[in-house]
């Protein structure tokens, strides 16, 4: 909690603080600080909560272990290119039961757990030219690595793989000071894993991004 | 600008790392307690009446001390116990209890084997992505015995270290036997003589087993319980058994 006040602080003192005024308005009162050629990077802190046959079937814990980082490229429109990788782990564990199968039961503590690290590639559309809120609309397509654990008792099944997945989204950015080279992101993604093994068809989660963005 | 940009970005990169180390759900010994049945799903247990059981529980141990094997037999002790708490449990079922000097040849013959192994796994960690290994506890993270693999993430820098750790598992195993094959086969291996082959031995029927297995504490008293509670458990996983 501690450390999450502190990265709070720093996104807040670093959204208000003024930046270098390079800038000036333009005609129609915009300043150019954003939507002109440039990067974004991006820290999100994320917070997943399983939907599907993740949730029915594996975890259905919302995580609030996760972290983000990305870099857009921003073309002279409002469209960028760029890449990120993100970290997230869900886990839950069910209290002590029996579980039938074919010819027995087996009585114990089970424990479940995913991990994922997407590395993918993004694409974003920005429709509104404003001076305070920037919403975009984008997609992230990667590869993902996948840590899953089954665990009964002291036994456990660990299955790592690469698997393929891709991640819908919407957000905005938000700059206090329109001048400031730092801004407040908070964004919205499906994320769906190609997963497909045994009572599977998906690993997915919504999951909020709330986080700070570097503009240069 | 340069210098607070990257002083920013270390400093919430460290704050993001830190909070998003591997973390293992809590957990008490108790929580990797399992006990397991298996039954021939084609034979009737309604047919059985009379059971006996072996006269003591069979022990295999590669860390059990002489004085600790000579407790568990010794009068009152854990062998008398497990012994007393299965027959109970069969006898609530409806079964009757037959003893050798009966005169009756038992439907079933119940076997009791317990086992106390030591288990060495490996731990490891990266030393700076997943935190310290005292967070995930005594009992850390461990892989099954059936997958001595230990555990790696393809990044995993050289530097990092790993270490091993042994514990203690009990697993009482009762298998449930029919009586006239486990006649044959005695019948078997006291006309073969001394050196009897293994391969001409006639087939023991096995209708029924559970096994009970755990991480060995040094309290007697909370094994004890565990022990008994994993008896009851294979029992009640297991309606079918009824007279």
């Amino acid at each position: 909690m501690k450390k999450i006040f502190i990265a709070l602080t720093l996104i807040m003192v670093l959204g208000f603080s003024t930046g270098v005024k390079a800038q000036n308005a333009d005609a129609t009162g915009f300043i150019k600080t954003y939507a002109q050629p440039g990067g974004l990077l991006s820290f999100d802190w994320i917070i997943g909560v399983p939907v599907g046959t993740m949730s029915s079937n594996f975890i259905d814990k919302t995580s609030t272990r996760g972290f983000n980082m990305e870099y857009r490229y921003l073309f002279n429109s409002p469209i960028s290119v760029g890449g990120g990788f993100s970290w997230q782990g869900f886990s839950q564990k069910f209290d002590r039961s029996t579980y039938e199968f074919e010819s027995g039961a087996i009585t114990s503590t089970r424990f479940n757990y995913l991990y994922t690290l997407p590395l993918y590639v993004n694409f974003h559309y920005y429709p509104v030219k404003s001076n305070y809120i920037y919403p975009f609309v984008g997609i992230n397509v990667g590869a993902y690595w996948v840590d899953k654990q089954d665990q009964i008792g002291r036994y456990y099944i660990q299955d790592e793989n690469w698997q393929f997945g891709f991640m819908p989204e919407v957000g905005a950015l938000f700059k206090f000071d329109p001048y400031a080279d730092f801004g407040v992101t908070v964004k919205v993604r499906y994320n769906y894993i190609l997963y497909n093994e045994g009572r599977y068809n998906d690993l997915s989660q919504l999951n909020i991004y709330l986080g700070g963005t570097f503009v240069f | 600008m340069t210098k607070r940009f990257l002083l920013a970005s270390l400093v919430m990169l460290m704050v993001v790392l830190t909070s998003c180390y591997k973390q293992q759900e809590e957990a008490v010994l108790t929580d990797y307690d399992i006990t397991m049945t298996n039954y021939d799903t084609d034979f009737d247990f309604k047919t059985y009446n009379t059971f006996t059981i072996r006269d003591s529980v069979l022990i295999i141990s590669d860390y059990l001390t002489d004085a600790q094997i000579a407790k568990f037999y010794k009068a009152g002790g854990g062998n008398e116990k497990i012994l007393a708490k299965i027959s109970q449990e069969f006898v609530a079922l409806g079964y009757t209890k037959v003893s050798a000097g009966d005169g009756v040849d038992p439907d079933f013959v119940v076997n009791p084997t317990a086992t106390f192994m030591q288990q060495t796994d490996y731990y490891y960690s990266p030393g700076w992505w997943w935190g310290y290994p005292g967070y995930w506890g005594y009992y850390g993270y461990w892989k099954s015995e059936k997958n001595t693999d230990y555990y790696y993430y393809p990044w995993y820098p050289s530097w990092g270290y790993s270490y091993s750790y042994t514990y203690e598992t009990a697993t009482l195993i009762i298998e449930m036997l029919n009586g006239d094959s486990v006649k044959e086969y005695l019948d078997w291996l006291e006309e073969s003589g001394p050196n009897p082959d293994p391969s001409d031995a006639p087939k023991v029927q096995l209708n029924w087993n559970a096994t009970i297995s755990g991480i060995a504490s040094t309290t007697a008293d909370y094994n004890k319980s565990r022990t008994e509670n994993g008896i009851e458990e294979a029992f009640n996983q297991s309606p079918y058994l009824k007279k």
